[in-house]
């Protein structure tokens, strides 16, 4: 983060700010854009080279949104996104292609981003053919390398994705993403369709190839657990915004924000005594008519009068001397005793 | 946890019964509200005969919550839906296995008197209530026909009662969302009108499959608590999952199933301090919830579930197991009784002689 005095203002291998990725909501035979549905509303993050990033939110509150408009894929409404200081909303064609290699995206559901027809070797080489990084004689020889660097024996180069499980799918397309040699990977949910057992596996082999590699990742998940684990910084993400972020540890054990609070009473640990747990009431607004001020507001426990009209940016806690370490609630001074 | 000690700590504990337990090993005197003797579940596809159960035993008591986890595939939820018998047939087929379930075996009965059972004696929650509810008519359409298809209420009577639930789920509203269609409702209201359905009939059994997978975690906090809340003494849950933590929240016992088989059984806590089977220890060993601070690499269980097309020879966990021997690979382990209603289908958990 900016304030972060080790590090200087291009340090940062990608910074966002004031991100917004707004859908306009078309009514009527003339298309009239009557509103919009605010998915990403004036986010701003930061990411250092080699860091784990974990994007946290419940369903809905535009995390994926967030990841997809880094890599393109959503149209950003307003807003810089600065990745190795080329600010990337404002390039296109050429110019875009050119930096695409260097941030690449792993998606949820590795089925439905594997094309059936192409084997393992096209696959994994079609990038790097695309961008003429390799000569098609040497894709044979890559692809074998990409296999095993991900664990993969390395004589499925003519196999179709149907023939492997769940978690083998996802590990072919690591190697696609890493085929690029990346610097930021953006990982959307990429461990949660998978069972426990294959999951552990799938996230000792992203941590392995961070330690080889030192790409970064943009690691979005709604499993804090999970996050914890594998993530040195988080962000906790609501209705389009970000509720609170900082390095992981300050986060989950000292949360200033109520709705981080609930997130964490909500994950069961076994062995643990049942905590104590805060729920919130209802359900997530919607997204096209977000409540005005705080828009946790009708949710939280704590909510005062002024959380209905002020709108709270991330700002530090007073008393908290960890660096980095913001939180977008009008009382976030006075409620860390009654956070858990 | 430490996985060696665990183990062998346990091969060391003195067992109480010696022999291997059989089905409906009961550690009370109650007689259980359901008992499923060796039911075995295949599937004809085009690639083969696929063994989706494979001589599962199991019983529920009155009023017990019993957590039946596995990974995707291993036949979990086809155990649970083969009690009100909703597997479809083909391709589904039962090739052996008693449901005894108030006196009569469900598996044999005939489907007009299986009929009274569903829903009014056996509620069921599916993962997805989008497929479950019918999109075609509103919420309060169908709660008030399966009313009266089980209670003689006139119509107007019937949908007081579904009104009651619907306020008594949480849902918000009642008067104004009975009306709605359920595409109208979210996840959550989705799930509570499920919850709703499969309670106002006030069944003895409820078979929940995944009823809170597709739920965020702050929704699923909430439905858990309104089904503990709402649940009468008397009715036993049946809840699948394949989350640990789910069956550590809600469960006062747990069955373990791997690849078709029941591998391990027992109260919660004894089968989370002190795992029976490698493959729930394993299980366990791969939560990040579980991994102490700061542990740079979960120990996963290495490879993969066998295709259920093909089962190998001896114990199915075997290709993924620390401890395997060469005996593991030539026959099954059958379920060891391990004390206090405990079983687990290990060789390393047999009786010593």
């Amino acid at each position: 983060m900016t304030e972060t005095p080790k590090h200087k203002a291009d340090d940062h291998l990608l910074a966002i700010d004031r991100l917004r990725v707004w859908f306009p909501i078309r009514r009527g035979i003339f298309s009239r854009v009557s509103g919009y549905v605010r998915a990403v509303d004036d986010v701003s993050l930061r990411i250092t080279p080699g860091e784990t990033l974990g994007l946290v939110g419940e369903s809905g509150c535009g995390k994926t949104t967030l990841g997809r408009a880094l890599v393109g894929l959503e149209p950003v409404h307003t807003g810089r996104i600065r990745f190795e200081d080329r600010d990337m909303a404002g390039l296109h064609g050429r110019e875009r292609r050119r930096l695409s290699p260097r941030l690449q995206m792993i998606f949820q559901d590795p089925a439905a981003s594997l094309n059936p027809r192409m084997t393992v070797r096209d696959i994994v080489t079609e990038g790097l053919l695309a961008h003429d990084m390799i000569k098609r004689r040497e894709s044979d020889s890559e692809a074998r390398r990409l296999l095993a660097e991900v664990g993969l024996d390395k004589n499925i180069l003519n196999r179709y994705p149907h023939e492997f499980s769940g978690g083998q799918r996802q590990r072919i397309c690591i190697a696609r993403a890493l085929s690029m040699r990346p610097r930021l990977i953006v990982c959307d949910e990429a461990v949660s369709a998978l069972d426990v057992s294959v999951q552990a596996q799938v996230l000792n082999l992203l941590m392995d190839l961070r330690e080889r590699h030192g790409q970064a990742y943009l690691f979005i998940s709604h499993d804090l657990s999970v996050v914890r684990h594998i993530a040195q910084r988080v962000a906790i993400m609501y209705m389009g915004r970000l509720a609170e972020y900082g390095p992981v540890d300050t986060v989950m054990n000292r949360p200033r924000h109520p709705y981080t609070s609930m997130l964490l009473s909500s994950i069961l640990v076994p062995l643990q005594p049942r905590r104590e747990r805060i729920v919130p009431a209802g359900d997530v607004p919607s997204p096209a008519a977000p409540p005005a001020g705080c828009r946790f507001h009708p949710r939280c426990p704590f909510a005062l009068p002024d959380c209905r009209r002020i709108e709270p940016e991330p700002e530090p806690v007073a008393g908290d001397p960890t660096a980095g370490r913001r939180c977008a609630c009008l009382r976030r001074n006075e409620l860390a005793d009654d956070l858990i | 946890m430490t996985s060696e000690s665990t183990l062998s700590d346990n091969v060391a504990t003195p067992h109480k019964i010696p022999a291997p337990a059989i089905a409906g090993d009961i550690g009370e005197t109650a007689s259980p509200l359901l008992v499923i003797s060796n039911l075995s579940v295949v599937f004809d596809t085009d690639d083969g005969c696929l063994t989706a159960v494979d001589d599962v035993s199991l019983h529920i008591r009155r009023g017990e919550i019993l957590g039946l986890v596995g990974e995707s595939g291993c036949g979990k939820s086809v155990a649970a839906m083969s009690i009100p018998r909703l597997i479809p047939s083909p391709p589904g087929r039962r090739l052996s296995g008693r449901i005894d379930f108030a006196g009569q075996d469900l598996a044999t009965l005939p489907l007009s008197r299986l009929r009274h059972i569903r829903g009014n004696r056996i509620g069921v929650i599916f993962q997805d209530p989008m497929s479950a509810l019918s999109p075609l008519h509103r919420i309060g359409r169908q709660m008030i026909e399966t009313i009266r298809l089980h209670r003689s209420l006139t119509r107007s009577a019937a949908r007081v009662m579904a009104l009651e639930w619907l306020h008594k789920t949480g849902i918000p509203n009642p008067a104004g969302n009975i009306d709605a269609y359920p595409f109208q409702l979210s996840g959550g209201m989705r799930q509570r009108v499920m919850i709703a359905m499969a309670l106002m009939l006030e069944p003895d059994l409820i078979v929940a499959d995944e009823p809170t997978t597709a739920l965020d975690v702050t929704v699923q906090a909430q439905i858990f608590d309104l089904m503990r809340a709402l649940r009468s003494r008397d009715t036993a849950l049946l809840l699948i999952t394949h989350d640990m933590g789910v069956i550590w929240e809600m469960c006062d016992r747990a069955l373990v199933m791997y690849a078709a088989r029941i591998v391990e059984s027992g109260g919660i806590r004894d089968v989370f301090r002190k795992p029976g089977h490698p493959y729930t220890e394993g299980l366990l060993r791969s939560m990040p919830a579980l991994a102490p601070a700061h542990a740079r690499r979960l120990p996963a269980i290495p490879g993969q579930v066998p295709s259920p097309l093909h089962y190998p020879k001896g114990c199915r966990f075997r290709a993924r197991c620390p401890y395997a021997m060469p005996r593991c690979a030539q026959s099954i382990p059958p379920l060891y009784a391990l004390g206090d209603g405990r079983q687990a289908a290990c060789f390393l958990r047999e009786p010593k002689s």
